[in-house]
């Protein structure tokens, strides 16, 4: 990749702007627009624009890597969708409670953000599979 | 009556893909986890397909939000017997993957492929929602396409393109389908549908929505004039995937239509059946005669699948509960034979390095064992007792005198003799002739025969006892000519 | 507001059938493209098109759309995705391995009967 001074400037301080925007997005999702797929892909973005500007360097092995991301967050969503049937309720449904932190106050707790933690592992690691695999030269 | 057996042929293919990726560099550990989680769901399938039978249509809503407004899974005899052969030729393909597969295509990802590909076959086969149904078609296409490609060879790689831009094409008419749907009566769920629908025959929408999903569904299951894109396809990746494809894919086409037309479209637009009658007729002539063409043991197997699928068509064409258990016998019988059949190309490939019929020779000196299980499976294809193709195509020409439907009757025993000569053809120059000089042995090849043969005993097992399958094929096609009583099933059932 | 966004569809779905035509193997990714988006925005109008309104209850707005089809789009846009990630790869791979993208020079290096 060409060394560009603006670029990796910019990205710089673009990246963790973006990183805390997509939790902010993540935390949202639950009522307001958001949620953990467009969290996952403005992750995704933050770590395309480092690819951007570092090239691949010596990260040979990214692309199996994040395989195993993907398979992590397969693996919780589907557990958080089969817990309900350990109690006898349908696959996939949902529960949630609220508790009282400090400084916070009341917090609403559901099992779906659970599921979307998983959805939002997913998007990540297969965005940044997709992107290893089409940016790598064989 | 709420079950959650009814989600687990998905979750657990699922949950073996999530792990199989994480074992995909250790091919003995995949292929363990990979045939014992088959075996499970091949568990959880009959399971499923007796409590049908037990207790009638299972459900399980999503979520636990009822039936018009959630993703319900309905689980009727059909879908249940689908799932089950699913499972059954499934656990024989990996079986004869798991000794014949290069070392590099395995850790290339074949198991995880596989087990994703059976989620989404299974998903498709027991959805109550139309939308849902586009889902678990793609999850099944998306496998089907890395499969496909796998190994990577130019040709392969050409030809999956194909493959997917057509099926992206019949994806994008399937969303403009559902799109129609949805803007004309407010619903995607198929139970609700079945009250909802007719009332667009007057306005003539019933009619363009059954014509974009019978193009949609004619190109999934490789209908006339639709099918263009099969032989060529199937001919690319390792015969065994190239042999579960030829099983397991276009059936879930066929499926569909069954489920679509029994449901929608038959109540209420007075051309489909007809319309299907045609197609029937034309899919099964060409397919074989494309067959007769060919020089190759694979793509004369491939434009088999294209002609055989006329007959189930035809099942669903005659529309009498003879017919529709007939159609349903025709895909079983055909999904476990096909895919021996497939089987048999593959162990001969292994064995003398190439499937061109002209190259080879010799085989029942070398392997008599796989000649036999060849010729029973071949003569099973073309309808000959005591074999499961005789009870399944002996149903359809019945259904089809008593519906006085003769044309249709004649192409499908003109279609049968040809496919006896094709099969014959093949026996000639594979099987007879001295023994090619290419043979070497092959590692394996005990597993190989055994999954081979444990299909072509089904197959006889199901045509010397067809009366052990016929009670559940009739409770399907009772099921499947009332939709009515299946859309109270659904939307009457209470959820927690 | 429906004959405008049909329109639209139109459009989408023509240009992406002509590139879907032709025999490169990067315009006929493109063609697919466009076409998904059209379809996609077919869905949408299946739903009924509400002026200014979101398909969010209790956000002090009383108007809301159908939130139906945008699930069903998202859907589709996650989907459409994939495929066409899978389908760069393909193509790259396939210029890689015959150094040429149009279909027309694939075509036949094997030799069928």
């Amino acid at each position: 990749m060409n060394d560009s001074l603006i670029l990796a400037t910019a990205v710089r301080i673009t990246r963790p702007v973006l990183f805390l925007f997509a939790v902010v997005l993540f935390l949202k999702g639950h009522n307001a627009p958001g949620g953990g797929f467009i969290a996952g892909l403005v992750t995704a973005v933050a770590v395309l624009l480092g690819l951007l500007v570092h090239g691949h360097g010596n990260r040979k092995t990214g692309r199996p890597t994040f395989l195993y991301v993907v398979a992590a967050g397969l693996g919780l969503a589907l557990l958080t969708a089969l817990a309900p049937t350990l109690l006898g309720w349908p696959f996939f449904t949902h529960s949630f409670g609220f508790i009282d932190l400090p400084l916070l106050g009341s917090v609403e707790l559901a099992s779906a953000a659970l599921f979307d933690l998983g959805v939002y592992v997913v998007v990540v690691g297969n965005v940044v599979t997709v992107l290893y695999a089409l940016t790598e030269r064989r | 009556m709420m079950n959650n057996l009814c989600v687990l042929p998905v979750v657990i293919p699922m949950a073996a893909g999530v792990l199989l990726i994480l074992t995909h560099a250790r091919p003995v550990v995949s292929r363990a986890i990979a045939i014992s989680a088959n075996i499970l769901s091949l568990g959880v399938a009959l399971a499923l397909v007796e409590t049908v039978r037990a207790d009638g249509i299972q459900l399980l809503a999503f979520g636990n939000w009822p039936a018009p407004f959630g993703i319900v899974f309905t689980v009727d005899m059909l879908s249940a017997l689908m799932v089950a052969v699913t499972m059954v030729v499934s656990t024989a393909t990996l079986l004869f993957a798991s000794v014949s597969l290069d070392d590099r295509l395995e850790k290339n990802f074949f198991y995880p492929l596989f087990q994703f590909l059976l989620m989404g076959v299974n998903g498709a086969f027991l959805t109550g929602d139309l939308f849902n149904l586009f889902v678990w078609f793609e999850v099944l296409l998306v496998s089907s396409y890395g499969l496909m490609a796998l190994g990577s060879q130019g040709y392969q790689l050409q030809e999956t393109f194909k493959y997917l831009v057509v099926n992206a094409l019949s994806s994008a008419l399937f969303l403009i389908g559902i799109a129609l749907v949805y803007g004309a009566t407010g619903t995607l769920n198929m139970a609700d549908l079945v009250f909802k629908f007719p009332a667009l025959a007057e306005s003539g929408m019933a009619g363009v929505i059954a014509v974009i999903f019978l193009v949609v569904f004619g190109i999934k299951g490789a209908l006339f004039p639709l099918y263009v894109w099969l032989p060529r396809a199937y001919y690319g990746p390792p015969t065994v995937i190239s042999g579960l494809f030829g099983g397991l894919l276009t059936k879930v086409g066929v499926y569909a239509l069954f489920r679509t037309v029994t449901l929608f479209f038959a109540p209420s637009s007075s051309f489909v059946l007809p319309l299907l009658s045609f197609v029937a007729g034309a899919t099964m002539l060409l397919g074989v005669l494309g067959a007769l063409s060919q020089w190759d043991f694979k793509r004369i197997l491939s434009y088999h699948i294209v002609s055989q699928i006329g007959y189930m068509i035809m099942g669903l064409a005659i529309y009498t509960p003879l017919a529709l258990a007939g159609g349903i016998f025709y895909i079983i019988h055909h999904i476990l034979v096909k895919t021996s059949l497939f089987l048999v190309a593959g162990a001969v490939e292994k064995r003398y390095g190439t499937t061109n019929l002209r190259a080879l020779g010799g085989a029942a000196d070398g392997s008599p064992l796989l000649a036999t299980l060849f010729m029973f499976a071949g003569l099973a294809l073309a309808g000959a007792p005591p074999l499961s193709g005789f009870v399944a195509k002996f149903m359809l020409l019945r259904s089809g005198l008593e519906a006085a439907n003769h044309v249709i009757v004649a192409i499908s025993i003109v279609v049968s003799f040809l496919t006896l000569y094709s099969m014959m053809k093949i026996y000639r120059y594979a099987f007879w002739r001295e023994e090619a000089e290419t043979a070497i042995v092959v590692p394996g090849e005990p597993v190989r025969t055994f999954a081979i043969a444990s299909l072509v005993t089904l197959s006889l097992v199901l045509g010397l006892g067809g009366a052990l399958l016929l009670p559940y094929v009739e409770i399907a096609a009772a099921q499947l000519l009332d939709p009515a009583a299946w859309g109270t099933a659904v939307l009457e059932a209470r959820v927690r | 507001m429906h004959f405008a966004v049909l329109t639209v569809v139109a459009v989408f779905i023509t240009c992406g059938v002509y590139l879907l035509l032709d025999r490169t193997l990067l315009r006929v990714i493109i063609g697919l493209g466009l076409l998904s988006n059209g379809v996609n925005l077919a869905l949408l109008a299946s739903g009924g098109l509400g002026a200014g309104a979101a398909p969010i209850l209790g956000h002090g707005s009383a108007a809301i759309v159908d939130p139906l089809p945008q699930a069903l789009i998202l859907t589709a846009i996650v989907i459409g995705f994939g495929v066409t990630a899978l389908m760069l790869t393909l193509a790259f791979a396939s210029y890689q391995s015959q150094l040429s993208d149009d279909l027309e020079d694939l075509h036949g290096r094997l030799d069928d009967e």
